[in-house]
């Protein structure tokens, strides 16, 4: 009973800390994965003229989990018609927003991307991506940062603290 | 032939906001498939012609209505941007020219305020209004003409002329069709130099109506540029186009016209005396590149005959 409950004390701290780590990791990842996706659209639009329902089916058939799923279900929503590409988009993300590990500064970075991909003519777009590239790099070195410095050490964090349970209960 | 009430119902009201393609929805089945066109103005009422005038109800486009639908700015906004698949950026040379084609080959007419470079419009912005023409396909628009255009099967170089939504398209449309495909004729190679995309509709290149199995189509090019392309790319029998008027249009109908190509046209006017007394010329010189002039009546169904007139402007028909 009483190794069973050191276990417990033990496993808990460091879940938290390795669950906190993960999150770290999933925000960075699919923050870093979303600005090269901004890029590659950056591209399209402006060099090749592409619709934005074209440009969303082909990120989607990269197969980068979960990302492909909204992306895929964006090309949906646009084809399916009948709604604004801003609604749409942030509602994907909302829905996802767990999964990818964002917190309210992703949120506020899609949410602008929402509000002004698409919404106006090339040169419009040109500045508007620009705009919005400098934006999620800038993010992207701040996240970048802090998966460096803190996702080792919540997981060093879990660690100690269930260590430290442990020696007080025993 | 089109299904036409899934085709408004599938390339039309999907890009309408819910609470308006419900009402649209609900109109009787009859009165939606007759309808040529569904004009909506911010903060007005939402109307549609199909012989009769309608105004949209919650319970459908009727022809009294005490309480109509009105569409809200915000309305017409979604309606556009759907229709541009949220990519203005993408379609800047149509809106520039007023209008996008739907899938189907229907046509959205686009008015709000027009942003100008000199004296070009450069973009049109704060879309205010919309006029959606429904395209309809009607295979046997131009059973009637046939035999009047064609000799020993061959073509002979053919202006169909008439007012606004008469059905130029539609006869022009089956016309290309069935000399594609060698009905009631030769069978012709065919080049489309589709300029508005109304008589193929081409969606991702592929054409949405029926053109035939002999027919090569150039897609959102200006006629005159088209028509010179595809002389030398395509090497056609004959070449069909929408719409001539200008004076580079004259110029490039002459330039096939000397290299053995049969012509196919149509061109906005009342009759034939319209044409020749244009005031500079144009049309005059135009039709004096065609063999066979088609005037076609105001009537209910497309392509019924008014006159027809040969080369030496003597109506033959």
């Amino acid at each position: 009973m009483k190794i069973i409950l050191l276990s417990v004390l033990f496993i808990l701290p460091v879940a938290v800390g390795f669950n906190l780590s993960k999150k770290t990791e999933r925000c960075y990842k699919n923050l870093r994965y979303l600005s090269m996706c901004l890029e590659k659209i950056h591209i399209q639009i402006t060099q090749y003229l592409m619709p934005l329902g074209d440009i969303f089916y082909e990120l989607s058939k990269e197969e980068i989990k979960p990302m492909d799923e909204i992306f895929l279900n964006i090309y949906r929503g646009i084809e399916n018609g009948g709604q604004t590409f801003k609604n749409m988009f942030l509602n994907e993300f909302e829905q996802k927003k767990e999964t990818l590990g964002f917190a309210s500064d992703e949120m506020d970075l899609i949410k602008n991307i929402g509000d002004l991909m698409g919404s106006s003519n090339v040169a419009g777009q040109e500045k508007y991506l620009t705009g919005l590239i400098k934006s999620s790099e800038k993010l992207l070195a701040y996240r970048e940062e802090q998966y460096k410095t803190k996702a080792s050490s919540y997981k060093k964090l879990g660690i100690l603290a269930g260590a430290f349970l442990v020696i007080v209960f025993l | 032939m089109k299904d036409v009430l899934n085709d408004i119902k599938e390339n039309i009201l999907i890009h309408f906001p819910p609470s308006l393609s419900k009402c649209v929805n609900n109109t009787s089945p009859d009165v939606l498939s007759n309808l040529n066109e569904i004009r909506l103005r911010a903060n007005k009422a939402v109307t549609a012609n199909g012989g009769s005038e309608y105004t949209l109800a919650q319970s459908g486009f009727l022809t009294n209505v005490t309480e109509p639908v009105i569409a809200s700015a915000e309305d017409i906004k979604t309606i556009f941007y759907s229709a541009v698949r949220q990519s203005p950026y993408a379609f800047g040379e149509e809106i520039k020219n007023g209008y996008i084609t739907l899938k189907g080959g229907h046509r959205v007419g686009l008015c709000g305020r027009a942003v100008l470079t000199g004296q070009e419009i450069a973009t049109i912005k704060n879309i205010s209004s919309l006029n959606i023409r429904i395209s309809k396909e009607i295979l046997s628009a131009a059973s009637e003409v046939m035999p009047l255009i064609t000799k020993e099967g061959r073509i002979l170089n053919t202006l169909i002329i008439s007012a606004p939504s008469c059905g130029k398209t539609t006869v022009l449309r089956d016309i290309v069709r069935r000399l594609s495909d060698g009905i009631g004729c030769l069978a012709h190679n065919i080049a489309v130099a589709d300029e508005r995309g109304e008589i193929a509709a081409c969606a991702n290149g592929i054409a949405q109506n029926d053109v035939g199995s002999r027919t090569d189509i150039f897609d959102a090019v200006g006629k005159a540029q088209g028509i010179m392309s595809l002389i030398r790319s395509m090497s056609p029998m004959v070449i069909a186009t929408d719409e001539v008027g200008t004076y580079e249009d004259a110029k490039a109908l002459r330039a096939a016209s000397l290299c053995g190509v049969k012509m196919l046209c149509t061109a906005h006017a009342y009759d034939i005396e319209d044409m020749l007394t244009d005031k500079d010329a144009i049309k005059k010189e135009i039709c004096s590149l065609f063999e066979r002039i088609v005037v076609l009546k105001n009537a209910k169904r497309p392509g019924e005959i008014k006159a027809v007139y040969n080369a030496n402007y003597e109506r033959i028909l």
